[in-house]
């Protein structure tokens, strides 16, 4: 039986690990001036794998602990990372448009890192607000 | 900006609970215990009206406005 808190672990692990190979995806593309530093199905099978844990742990604890692991405090911080993400992605716009405009980075390099500097965002927020809050 | 002050921690030490304890009992995690009690988080109604009914209190035992506001 897994407990209400380690399915917050098991979660946290997750969004986490997602979000850090988000933020390299998207720092190295710029880095590294290229579009695919890295197989870009790599972003994408962490995903889907931390996905795919978190449901099966959410299954394994039972309804009880997916409530408890699933509380308003986790919607408030969810909320709060959703918010920081949105306005992340907004923020982009203007400052890879200067960029793209100044001719320091191509549209490739652009889209690769603004698709997941805007995942980052959220995952990499909602882990740091997640963590601040478990002690 | 309103300042809510509570006072869950001595209630809760005083029936003996643990936050552990007292999160099972009203069906949150022991995290959504420990930042109400250190003012991080402000609960909704109905948490706080749960958590009054667990400790058997009015919610206004547990959550008040601090003096400041009060006064303003």
């Amino acid at each position: 039986m897994i407990s209400a808190t380690l399915l917050s672990r098991i979660r946290l692990v997750g969004l986490s690990a997602t979000g850090v190979v988000c933020l390299a995806f998207g720092g190295l593309a710029l880095i590294l001036d290229r579009p695919d530093p890295f197989s870009p199905w790599i972003p994408l099978v962490v995903g889907i794998a931390a996905a795919l844990t978190i449901m099966v742990a959410a299954l394994l604890a039972g309804d009880r602990n997916a409530d408890i692991a699933t509380d308003e405090l986790y919607f408030s911080e969810s909320r709060r990372a959703q918010i920081l993400g949105f306005w992340v992605a907004v923020g982009m716009y203007p400052l890879f448009g200067l960029a793209i405009g100044y001719g320091w980075i191509t549209y490739p390099v652009a889209f690769s890192a603004m698709g997941t500097f805007t995942a980052a965002a959220f995952l990499l927020t909602f882990s740091v607000l997640n963590l601040k809050g478990s002690v | 900006m309103s300042e809510l002050e509570n006072a869950l921690k001595r209630l809760r030490a005083e029936r003996g609970l643990t936050q552990a304890a007292l999160a099972d009992q009203v069906g949150v995690s022991r995290k959504t215990i420990n930042t109400i009690e250190n003012q991080v988080f402000v609960p909704s109604t109905l948490l706080a009206l749960r958590l009054a009914r667990t400790l058997d209190v009015s919610v206004h035992e547990i959550f008040s406005l601090s003096d400041a506001d009060l006064d303003a």
